[in-house]
C-alpha cells in the first residue's frame, strides 16, 4: 500500500509532462515549428520518369490554352534547333519536345521532363536561327535545373503544399498527380522567381554558345521584346511573369563582358531560318479553336 | 407629364453617356482593359515610351524589309569601334531615330544626322520604332501588319492569327492530350540534330558557366 501511493503519483506526474509541454508549444509559434519539422523532413525528389509525366500533364494545359500551329516542316525546324541546343546541357538525354504555340502572344514556356514552346508571335518577331537557339536554351535551363519543380515545393501554389511533390514521388497517388499538374500549370501564369529567370538567361547565352551560335543571339531578343510596347495585349502575359526586359538585357550583357568574344563570329544562321519562315507564313493556316 | 418622363429620360441618357465617355477615357489613358492588373515592371518601361511616342511624326524613320530601324532610349556617346575602350565617335541625344546598319556581338553600327558609330544593344530601342511604342498603338501596329502584311520589326509578312493567350486563359485551359501526341510526332534524334548542326557550319565549343554576379 505504502508503496502504490507513489507510483500514482508519478503517472499522474507522467500524465502532467505532456500537458506542460503542449502549453509550451502553444507559447511558441505551432505554425513556426510546423515548418522547421517540414523542412527537417527529407524529401523523396521525384524520379525523372515522375518528371516527365507531370511534364506532360502540364504541356497537355498548355496545349489546350494554344494548339501547336499546323506546319510540320515548321515544327521540324524548332526540334532540330532545340534538340542540338539541349545536348549541350547537363540533361542531353531527357526525351526533348520542342513546339511552336499557334498565338500572337510572344512568349516560350518549358514544362518539367523537356517539353519546350516558343510562341508563334515570338518566332515571328526573330531575326535569325541564333536569336531561336537563344530563346530554346533559356527554356532548356529552367528544365536542366528544375525551376518548376523548386516553385512547387515552396508551397505558394494555390492548392499544392510543399511536401505534395515529394509524397507524389513516394507514393505516385493520383489525387496528388492532378494537384501537382494543376499547379503546375499555374506557374506560367504567375511566372519563376527572378532569379532563376537571370540565372537562365545566363545559362541560356551558355548553352547557345556551346552549340556554336553567335552568343547575343538571346541578348538580341531581349533587346526586342524590351522595344516592344509593354501595353501591347501580345506581351501582357510575358511581361507580368517575367523581370523588366531591359533590365535583363542588361544584367545578361555585363555578365558577358569580355568572355564571349572569341565567339562573336559565330554563325547567326539567318538565311536557312529566314527561308523557313518565309514558308511558314506563305502556308499558314490559324488552327480553328472552340 | 409626358413633358417630365421625357426629361427624366433625357437626363438618365446624359448621365450615361458621361459615365461611359469616363470608362473609355480611363481604358484608353492606361491602355489596358479595366480588369487587367497593373504590373509595376512594366510600367517603368511604360514611362519611358512615353518619352518616345512624343516624337513628331516627320522624323519617324520608314521600316524597310531589310533596313532596321531604331530610337536611341537616352543620350548615347557612340564608339568608333565595337569595344568598351573605343576611341568616342559622337554623341546621339535621348530619342534620336537612327537606322541600324550592322550587328557584331552586343554591338550595333548605327547612323544618324551624319553621325555613325558603335552603341550597346541596351541603348537602342528597335523594331516597330517609335509610332508603335506610343501607348494603345500596339494592337493598331499589328492590325496594320493583318492588313499590310508587313511587320515593323522584321519586315516579316505576317497575318492576323489568334491572339496573345492570358493568364486565364492558361488556368482555365482543358487539357489536350492529344496534341501533346502530335508534338511528340516531332521529336528529332540527336544525330539528325548534329547532321543539321554541321550543314548550318556550327562549331561546338566549351564554355564555362557564367558565374552569379555579387
Amino acid at each position: 500500500m505504502k508503496i502504490r501511493i507513489p507510483v500514482v503519483l508519478l503517472l499522474a506526474a507522467a500524465l502532467c509532462a505532456p500537458a506542460a509541454h503542449a502549453l509550451k508549444l502553444d507559447d511558441l509559434n505551432v505554425d513556426k515549428l510546423k515548418e522547421v519539422k517540414g523542412k527537417l523532413k527529407t524529401l523523396k525528389e521525384p524520379s525523372e520518369a515522375d518528371e516527365i509525366e507531370i511534364g506532360k500533364g502540364v504541356a497537355a494545359n498548355l496545349l489546350g490554352a494554344a494548339p501547336p500551329v499546323n506546319d510540320p516542316q515548321l515544327q521540324a525546324y524548332v526540334n532540330r534547333v532545340g534538340q542540338w541546343v539541349a545536348m549541350h546541357t547537363e540533361r542531353p538525354d531527357l526525351p526533348w519536345h520542342f513546339a511552336v504555340l499557334d498565338t500572337d502572344g510572344v512568349n516560350a514556356f518549358a514544362t518539367p521532363g523537356g517539353y519546350v514552346f516558343i510562341t508563334r508571335g515570338m518566332l515571328l518577331r526573330m531575326r535569325d536561327e541564333a536569336e531561336l537557339a537563344g530563346v530554346l536554351a533559356h527554356e532548356v535551363s529552367h528544365v536542366v535545373e528544375k525551376h518548376a519543380l523548386k516553385t512547387m515545393r515552396k508551397g505558394k501554389l494555390a492548392g499544392l503544399a510543399g511536401d505534395t511533390l515529394s509524397n507524389y514521388a513516394e507514393k505516385k497517388g493520383k489525387a496528388d498527380f492532378t494537384k501537382i499538374v494543376s499547379a503546375g500549370t499555374e506557374i506560367y501564369a504567375r511566372g519563376l522567381d527572378k532569379e532563376d529567370e537571370f540565372a537562365a538567361d545566363r545559362a541560356g547565352v551558355v548553352i547557345a554558345t556551346r552549340a556554336g551560335y553567335d552568343p547575343y543571339g538571346l541578348p538580341s531578343v531581349l533587346q526586342t521584346l524590351a522595344s516592344i510596347n509593354p501595353q501591347d495585349d501580345a506581351v501582357a502575359l510575358m511581361f507580368k511573369t517575367h523581370p523588366d526586359s531591359g533590365k535583363r538585357l542588361e544584367l545578361v550583357s555585363n555578365s558577358m563582358e569580355g568572355r564571349f568574344d572569341k565567339f562573336i563570329d559565330n554563325p547567326r544562321v539567318r538565311s536557312r531560318f529566314s527561308s523557313i519562315i518565309k514558308s511558314h507564313i506563305a502556308s499558314y493556316k490559324p488552327v480553328k479553336t472552340n | 407629364m409626358k413633358q417630365w418622363i421625357i426629361l427624366v429620360s433625357l437626363v438618365g441618357l446624359a448621365a450615361l453617356i458621361v459615365a461611359c465617355a469616363e470608362e473609355t477615357d480611363t481604358a484608353s489613358k492606361t491602355g489596358k482593359a479595366p480588369t487587367e492588373t497593373g504590373v509595376d515592371e512594366t510600367r517603368t518601361a511604360a514611362t519611358n515610351t512615353d518619352t518616345a511616342a512624343k516624337e513628331p511624326a516627320a522624323t519617324r524613320s520608314t521600316v524597310t524589309a531589310d533596313r532596321e530601324s531604331g530610337t536611341t532610349r537616352a543620350a548615347v556617346t557612340l564608339m568608333a569601334t565595337p569595344h568598351s575602350d573605343a576611341k568616342p565617335a559622337g554623341q546621339l541625344a535621348a530619342n534620336t531615330a537612327v537606322d541600324i546598319l550592322e550587328r557584331r556581338g552586343g554591338w550595333l553600327r548605327v547612323s544618324a544626322k551624319g553621325t555613325s558609330g558603335w552603341a550597346k544593344l541596351h541603348q537602342v530601342r528597335v523594331g516597330e520604332g517609335p509610332q508603335a511604342t506610343k501607348s494603345g498603338e500596339g494592337l493598331a501596329v499589328l492590325k496594320n501588319v493583318g492588313e499590310t502584311g508587313r511587320s515593323g520589326s522584321t519586315g516579316i509578312v505576317a497575318t492576323t492569327g489568334i491572339r496573345g493567350m492570358s493568364a486565364e486563359e492558361l488556368t482555365n485551359a482543358k487539357p489536350d492530350p492529344e496534341a501533346v501526341k502530335a508534338i511528340e510526332h516531332y521529336r528529332v534524334t540527336a544525330s539528325q540534330a548534329r547532321e543539321y548542326a554541321k550543314s548550318a557550319g556550327l562549331k561546338e565549343a566549351i564554355v564555362p558557366a557564367l558565374p552569379k554576379p555579387e
